[in-house]
């Protein structure tokens, strides 16, 4: 038995306790940072074996599904797996000097084995087979999340924890009901099994409930609108880092989530359509990019505002996901890698050079194209990958949202979705106007290290190398959704 | 009528986290709003004469352990998700000298 | 590798050599030199079209099944000279100009001047839509700067709409047409009588409309309110890229999609033409009313510009072979005459610091050479013989003749008066009126600074004497 996607969970799982043991903050560090490395080799010898040789299971302890529990490495795992690990890397080679002066010096070992579990729950979520567990990864994730969040050097990060911790149980509440319901009307807890059980003719009210709670809880680890309040202010509050973070990660769970349960899991009563459910979040995500969009606009302040664009860059994905055609689905996946990418490039640059500002506004970018030419021109290059302009990836995302949306049945959409894309271009451009217009020079950017530098260049480049060649994005997402909109037909 | 309860258990949980603006009054809603849902697994794991699933050769109708299982572990979780929250109350309270969620928003 | 792609990725490099010697001063002749190898290369491709024509070069596949991907065709040909040979005029005097202007940062000018012109010569190149579209953000993107170069408030401003119209059209319009056409027909290559085998009326009418407000930078009203914006730029900026370069990118990206994505056929037999034709006719007309009101130099070049794009634009919607050939005539003629226009300006402001018509009294008597190339090109844009400008008119109206639609005749001649209108009072001021002030400094002619603008003025004068060849080569390759 392939023993890869266990590694992937345990390996840091196994690391986190340890490092409780050895404090000093250094070593916690190199040590983490080595785990994560690893962990993104493996996950890159496990994708490239999934790729070529279809789904990897593994079984818990010899334990049979159902009775067991499974692990389940398919495309769909790999390809989040593969995101979110590499964010974490990322950001923790980023992270290290903003973290040393945002957080206080007794806690910061144990922010490093809070960011450790989380990210054991994210890997969990994907990979796990049986919903339950899926359940448990995902308190774990949460849990580890909600400290995360309270180590900000702001008046407000205890508070803005807290709420969010109010919040994501509520969800993780609704998730665990939504379970039970299903186990009752099943029997099983293994997502395949169940994808199987659960038939057409056999919708009861109980199942609908079932979907409604889900929908709930997955509703707001997605942010989707008007479930969104938390994340605006998770991101203004928490340290810079992990919202770099986050912003790549935590929310795509949320993405995966939905995917899993609604077109994997009921596939067969395909909810979405049934229900009609997919119009009421199509429109409801519609406001959500309008809204948003104009509030980011309105936002001075700069982590205000990316939060927003998050916002609508989610609602885009959704919209993608709920045009329930195969085009959309793989637009929806392209966007989820694409935006990661630019989210949290962008969030970096503000990271990294703004260590000590607690409320970082668009003129405390004013005259920086001058002193750092190539660290804001790559900040540039992500605002024009946020902005969608060809030759970087949110071009390609673009491209295929609406593609998808015009060969849908929503194609009267395509007008809003067009009108928000442009005006995503007006707060970007006030902070390009700032970086390069501004006769006033801010000297309170901090210097950023070489390493930070290099990841801020790395996602840059990537941002443009993933808009000219699209066989790992495109590819990829359109096996993915191709596997999924087969099984749904059949 | 078990399950009505259950509900009405679970909308009071629901109801008080959102409304009430005392932090602690959210957390003990909180454990409400999951203890809700723990009581449904227990109920929906109740079989007619069942007993407690111990191997035994004279019974063979016992309650399914599997969601009491299930259920042991979101309990852990539940209780890890008060202590994070108290804890996190205790921050709140040093920093603002308040838990009062709408004197809070306003500073 | 293909000799188009070495076109590019040379002036890539030049740019990069620019900004290796920023610090330098002689940035201004080595950007000289890239123009001159430019408009070689350009020479030199043409010397063997025959071979190229119609040979692609793919060079990555963006979306899969839509490469990056270059190919000459004989529409190409033409812009190429025009767009090229005009570049090193207007490097020799931006050279001079930015000296006497005194501007700082020349490098800065020059690399975006350069990769404007890259970005034009990559949608000359480019052998389908998709190609176009990245070269043509391409475009907006970089003159972007030197629109602003200026770095007052004014030109800040300015910019910003410049931006937003250029960016938001094609983000709102150009974009959409673009994926429509492609699920459409699943492909976007050009090709000559078009891509659509099948098709519906309104999918027509709808992409039409996408198309002629999509691409803005062929500036036809509603969307022409960056033209005029963007006058702040320096004039060789304004005289190359916003009479040449830009907008005439947009017109030919327009004479590509109208013949090589729609074809004649389709267009015709839709009858969508119809839309461009309104569009256009209200353009010319309305933008000869606002030219005349406009008092500074550029804003009333600005607006004649408008008009006169929006005369390319007709003769290609109308879709008859003599207007199809009056259409790529105009393109080079107007690109001829409107530079001449648009330097003299510029040499008028730097020599007198004079901005307007209202103080051009006698200016004849200090820049008698800038007065005569002004008078030139304001003669080839009325369409007046003894000018190549009268050429492009008289296949305008034969094909207007030709397509029997003759309310159209009365928009070209309107459209001519007015411009008569407003271009007379600039000749009959600077020569014969009295000088009302007293000039900045009393130079005259500065020689290096209208040594180009005499080049193109000479060429001009010649291509009216010589326009079979030109003509011949429309005829036999495009038409």
């Amino acid at each position: 038995m392939n023993q890869l996607p266990v590694l992937i969970i345990v390996l840091p799982l196994l690391i986190a306790p340890i490092l409780l043991l050895v404090r000093d903050n250094r070593h916690v560090y190199n040590l983490s940072l080595g785990v994560s490395f690893l962990n993104i080799l493996l996950i890159l010898i496990l994708f490239q074996d999934v790729y070529q040789n279809g789904n990897i299971l593994y079984e818990l302890g010899s334990w049979k599904a159902p009775i067991g529990i499974r692990l389940n490495a398919d495309l769909l795992s790999c390809y989040f797996l593969l995101l979110i690990n590499f964010m974490a890397f990322i950001c923790l080679i980023a992270g290290n000097k903003t973290i040393k002066s945002q957080v206080e010096d007794d806690n910061i070992h144990l922010f490093y084995i809070a960011w450790l579990l989380c990210n054991v729950g994210f890997s969990g979520i994907v990979l796990t087979n049986d919903i339950f567990n899926l359940f448990v990864f995902l308190e774990i994730s949460s849990l580890a999340s909600y400290f995360l969040i309270s180590q900000g050097n702001y008046k407000a990060s205890s508070l803005a924890a807290i709420q969010y911790l109010f919040i994501g149980s509520i969800g993780a509440v609704f998730i665990l009901f939504a379970i039970g319901i299903l186990y009752v009307n099943t029997g099983t807890l293994n997502m395949t099994d169940l994808s199987n059980k659960i038939r057409s003719g056999s919708i009861s009210l109980s199942m609908s409930l079932s979907i409604a709670m889900f929908l709930i809880g997955v509703g707001i680890k997605t942010a989707l609108f008007p479930l969104h309040g938390w994340l605006i202010r998770t991101y203004s509050y928490a340290p810079s880092i992990i919202v770099s973070y986050f912003s790549g990660t935590s929310t795509k769970i949320g993405i995966y989530i939905l995917l899993r349960v609604f077109l994997d899991i009921f596939n067969s009563i395909n909810p979405l359509e049934y229900y009609n459910l997919a119009q009421l979040i199509l429109f409801l995500s519609l406001i959500g990019v309008l809204l948003s969009t104009l509030y980011a606009i309105k936002q001075n302040e700069i982590k205000k505002m990316l939060a927003y664009s998050s916002v609508a860059q989610l609602s885009y994905i959704i919209i993608a996901i709920m045009l329930l055609t195969p085009d959309g689905l793989t637009a929806s996946l392209i966007h989820v890698f694409n935006h990661s990418i630019i989210k949290t490039g962008l969030f970096l640059v503000v990271t990294v050079l703004f260590i000590n500002n607690k409320n970082v506004s668009i003129g405390d970018f004013s005259g920086l194209g001058e002193k750092y030419p190539l660290l804001m021109s790559a900040f540039v290059i992500l605002l024009l990958g946020l902005i969608g302009l060809p030759l970087t990836s949110g071009f390609i995302s673009k491209w295929y949202l609406i593609s998808a949306i015009l060969q849908s049945d929503y194609w009267y959409i395509s007008g809003v979705i067009l009108i928000t894309s442009f005006m995503t271009f007006f707060y970007a451009w006030l902070l390009i106007e700032k970086i390069y217009f501004s006769a006033r020079l801010n000297h309170d950017a901090s210097v950023a290290t070489s390493y930070q530098l290099l990841c801020v260049y790395f996602l840059a480049a990537l941002t443009i190398y993933l808009g000219v060649d699209t066989s790992l994005t495109f590819g990829i997402s359109e096996q993915i959704s191709n596997n999924f909109y087969s099984t749904i037909n059949q | 009528m078990l399950f009505v309860l259950n509900m009405i258990l679970f909308l009071l949980g629901l109801f008080i986290i959102i409304r009430e603006s005392n932090l602690i009054k959210k957390v003990i809603g909180l454990n409400i709003f999951q203890s809700s849902v723990f009581i449904f697994y227990l109920i929906i794991s109740k079989v007619d004469g069942g007993v407690p699933p111990i191997l035994n050769d004279d019974q063979l109708i016992y309650s399914n352990p599997l969601p009491h299982v299930l259920i042991l572990t979101a309990i852990v979780v539940g209780i890890a998700t008060t202590s994070l929250a108290l804890a996190l109350i205790i921050k709140v309270k040093q920093k603002y000298n308040s838990i009062e969620e709408h004197e809070l928003d306003k500073i | 590798m293909s000799i188009l792609l070495s076109h590019i990725l040379f002036l890539a490099f030049g740019i990069v050599i620019i900004y290796l010697l920023r610090k330098e001063t002689f940035t201004g002749v080595v950007s000289i030199f890239i123009s001159l190898a430019s408009l070689v290369y350009a020479l030199y491709i043409i010397s063997i079209q025959d071979i190229l024509i119609n040979q692609k070069t793919d060079i990555v596949n963006i979306i899969p099944g839509i490469p990056l991907s270059f190919s000459l065709d004989y529409l190409g040909v033409i812009f190429l000279v025009i767009s090229n040979g005009l570049w090193l005029m207007v490097s020799i005097f931006s050279e001079r100009y930015l000296e006497l202007n005194k501007y700082q940062n020349k490098p800065k000018f020059y690399i975006f001047f350069t990769l404007s012109m890259l970005a034009t010569n990559g949608i000359i190149y480019s052998s389908n839509l998709l190609t176009t579209f990245v070269f043509y953000e391409i475009l907006t993107i970089a003159t972007y700067p030197l629109v602003t170069f200026k770095g007052d408030k004014k030109s800040i401003i300015n910019g910003k709409k410049y931006l937003y119209y250029l960016l938001g059209t094609s983000i709102i319009f150009f974009l959409p047409a673009i994926i429509f056409t492609y699920i459409l027909t699943g492909t976007l290559d050009y090709k000559v009588g078009g891509i659509f085998t099948s098709y519906n009326n309104t999918a027509i009418y709808i992409l039409v409309i996408l198309y002629l407000f999509g691409i803005a930078k062929s500036a036809v009203m509603p969307f022409h309110k960056w033209l005029p914006s963007a006058m702040v730029a320096p004039t060789p900026v304004s005289a190359l890229l916003h009479a040449v370069a830009v907008v005439k990118s947009g017109v030919f990206i327009m004479l590509k999609v109208f013949l090589f994505i729609f074809g004649v056929d389709v267009l015709t037999q839709s009858g969508a033409n119809i839309i461009i034709i309104l569009f256009a006719s209200f353009t010319i007309i309305s933008s000869s009313f606002i030219a005349l009101n406009q008092d500074n130099i550029k804003l009333r070049l600005a607006y004649s510009t408008i008009g006169q794009l929006s005369y390319i634009v007709l003769a290609t919607a109308i879709l008859a072979p003599y207007s199809i050939l009056a259409a790529v005539l105009h393109l080079i003629f107007h690109a001829l005459g409107k530079i001449m226009l648009f330097l003299s300006a510029g040499i008028i402001a730097t020599q007198t610091g004079i901005k307007n018509v209202s103080e051009m009294n006698n200016l004849s008597s200090k820049l008698p050479i800038t007065c005569l190339l002004m008078t030139i090109g304001a003669i080839i844009m009325i369409g007046l013989p003894p000018t190549i400008g009268f050429i492009s008119k008289w296949y305008l109206l034969l094909g207007i003749m030709e397509s029997e639609n003759l309310y159209l005749l009365i928009v070209i001649i309107l459209s001519t008066l007015l411009n008569a209108s407003y271009y007379f009072p600039m000749i009959y001021k600077s020569y014969f009126e009295k000088a009302k002030f007293d000039y900045k400094s009393p130079s005259c002619e500065d020689m290096p600074l209208a040594f180009p603008v005499i080049i193109v003025g000479f060429i001009a004068v010649i291509l009216f004497f010589k326009t079979d060849f030109i003509i011949k080569f429309i005829t036999e390759n495009i038409i």
